[in-house]
């Protein structure tokens, strides 16, 4: 089971790492979500790749059963990673209403002078609408 | 009991206040209430853990290791305090009729959600908890940085995301490595047994611990995205980012630094990367026109000063971090104040543009004198003290190349405070408009935290000794270990 789960975890590494080098925020997004699953995949190594499932009886060996412990990790870094996901794609959604692409751009600076109606918006904390 | 409810009270504030979406003024004064009593608890926990005792709750009725574990001691109890402080300060500095009504409506569930998860990062005794302490945190400051809806809060949130991602999987691929080597994620549990792990997989734990840590205080390589998306939140909320978001790295390696005796390899790294964030970062907000991305950039430099001392080690640096830290997270706040008035006035967020008779005058120049003066190391102000206990733990630890790198850093502070008081305070645009000079008084925010910065420059001398104390504490780590690993609950004895 070993030498798999480690083949696993070095593709979905490469995998995520080389999509995360992009600009575009689907292949981040993408790229996230590889390299969150081959952590997981690590801490699930953490408690054993056992032949019996966490459930104690008399005559058992502790030896031969996964600690669910790391499970539990696991369970809760799925959850928040999805979150994330969602964020990350729903700001994604946010720059293209704005007029933007999805795409990992530079922040706007000061140095570019922002028009005076959003430098107005922003003072006034009200977010812009555009159509 | 304290713990739970500093933990928790703000949470539940945080979802009432959601839910309920009162008017801004309702919010800020149940904002106000909630912060008030956080600070009364936050002083009964200092009280409690003043003489070395630490107070730990346990969960579920779970032993340590085997459960979560809350712990508080003088340095968490510090971190809470200032937490508690900052929020009551930011919440009356977020003023409807100045940041909008929908800005403060959205900002105070979230900036309560915040201090929830600050809070039980800075008081959980385990560090998977603490990452997801971290995720709450890191959950509450996107949102946040979304408030003010514009293009360049939307852009500028971005690498921010992408970059602590990446930051939080090391964090978790280290959680892994560490249970898989010890069985067990509970920091005090970790300090005993962690030494019996082979070396190798050890350094390879540790050391994705330490550069997650860092990502989260913004030390020099993995900074980049603290400039990016700071100067983009209502400026209050930029106060609190500064002040004490960045901070929790801080603690975090204040933490683990003693307790899992991080290798000299490590220490040696941190104090490098420390002292290069000090002169980097200031040299990057020196060329900076825009007020408030200066500021940012400052921060770099001054989590530099702090993860410098600390990576000294010893309780001269440990307590040069400690009282450093509590420094800058009044300095920095207020600085972030002054900006966001500035601005206001100058309807400009360009330096170069700046005007001073439109700048209100005397309060608010008095404010940004002492918050800056303070920042570059003047006496007998704060910074002065907290730069005086940084140099002498250099110096005592024979850093000497360390010595220089944060004596220029300290020289280009000054240069860049001074640069913000030409422009802002100083000069007129040579196409010079007619403008009528109003004076302006100063926000009640600002003064407070003006006069939190006198005091602590007049009191600096007991507060040192408190950090020399919580750091020579930290360093022992005895009590910690013995309390966390005593304390009460279900579960069989550690068997190995």
């Amino acid at each position: 089971m070993l030498p798999v789960v480690t083949m696993a975890v070095f593709m979905l590494m490469t995998v995520g790492s080389y999509l995360l080098m992009h600009r575009s925020l689907l292949r981040v997004a993408l790229g996230l979500g590889c390299l969150g699953h081959g952590i997981n995949l690590i801490v699930l190594s953490a408690g054993r790749w056992g032949q019996l499932a966490p459930l104690v009886a008399a005559d058992m060996q502790a030896t031969d059963v996964t600690d669910p412990v790391p499970q539990a990790f696991v369970l809760t870094a799925i959850v928040i990673t999805m979150a994330l996901t969602l964020y990350l794609l729903a700001v994604a959604v946010a720059q293209t209403r704005r007029g933007g692409q999805a795409e990992l751009v530079a922040a706007p600076e000061s140095d570019h002078p922002l028009d005076a109606e959003s430098l107005a918006a922003e003072f006034a904390g009200r977010p812009q609408e555009r159509a | 009991m304290t713990l739970i409810l500093l933990f928790s009270l703000p949470a539940l504030i945080a979802l009432i206040l959601w839910l309920w979406q009162p008017p801004p003024a309702w919010s800020r004064r149940i904002s106000l209430l909630t912060s008030a009593i956080l600070m009364i608890a936050a002083v009964v926990l200092l009280r409690d853990t003043a003489n070395g005792h630490v107070e730990v709750v346990t969960f579920g009725g779970w032993r340590p290791p085997y459960g979560i574990a809350f712990a508080a001691d003088s340095l968490s109890a510090l971190f809470v305090a200032l937490q508690a402080g900052l929020l009551g300060i930011v919440v009356l500095a977020l003023r409807p009729e100045l940041h909008g009504a929908l800005t403060v409506r959205r900002a105070h569930p979230l900036a309560l959600m915040l201090t929830s998860g600050l809070i039980g990062g800075f008081l959980t005794g385990d560090l998977f908890n603490l990452f997801v302490m971290f995720e709450a945190v890191l959950i509450s400051s996107y949102l946040l940085l979304q408030v003010p809806g514009t293009r360049r809060s939307v852009a500028g949130a971005l690498p921010v995301i992408v970059i602590n991602f990446v930051a939080s999987g090391l964090f978790l691929t280290a959680l892994g490595l560490l249970y898989g080597m010890v069985g067990s994620v509970n920091i005090a549990d970790l300090a005993v047994h962690l030494g019996d792990a082979p070396i190798g997989l050890r350094r390879v734990a540790l050391a994705l611990l330490v550069v997650a840590f860092a990502t989260k205080a913004a030390l020099v390589p993995l900074c980049f995205w603290m400039p990016a998306s700071y100067p983009t939140l209502a400026a209050p909320l930029a106060a609190l980012f500064a002040g004490i978001m960045t901070k929790l790295g801080v603690y975090a390696l204040l933490r683990i630094h003693p307790l899992l005796s991080l290798d000299a390899s490590l220490q040696e790294a941190l104090v490098w990367a420390g002292g290069l964030s000090a002169l980097l970062g200031v040299l990057a907000a020196l060329s900076q026109y825009e007020v408030r991305r200066l500021l940012s950039f400052h921060s770099v430099s001054q989590v530099g000063f702090i993860v410098a001392a600390l990576g000294l080690g010893d309780s001269l640096g440990l307590a040069a971090a400690l009282f450093f830290a509590l420094h800058h997270s009044l300095v920095k706040p207020s600085l972030y104040l002054v900006a966001d008035e500035l601005e206001r006035r100058n309807s400009t967020r360009d330096l170069r543009e700046m005007d001073f008779r439109k700048a209100g005058g005397g309060l608010l120049a008095v404010g940004f004198g002492i918050a800056a003066f303070s920042l570059a190391g003047l006496p007998p102000l704060s910074g002065f003290f907290g730069k005086l206990s940084v140099f002498r733990a250099a110096f005592e630890a024979e850093a000497f190349p360390l010595l220089v790198l944060l004596v220029l850093a300290s020289l280009f502070t000054l240069a860049s405070m001074l640069k913000i008081w030409r422009f802002a305070f100083s000069q007129k645009p040579i196409p010079a408009e007619p403008v009528e000079f109003v004076p302006q008084p100063m926000g009640g925010a600002l003064c407070l935290l003006v006069a939190l910065i006198l005091i602590l420059g007049f009191a600096a001398g007991p507060v040192y000794t408190y950090a020399l104390e919580a750091a020579q504490q930290t360093i022992d780590g005895s009590q910690y270990q013995r309390a966390v690993l005593d304390a009460s609950g279900l579960g069989p004895e550690r068997e190995f």
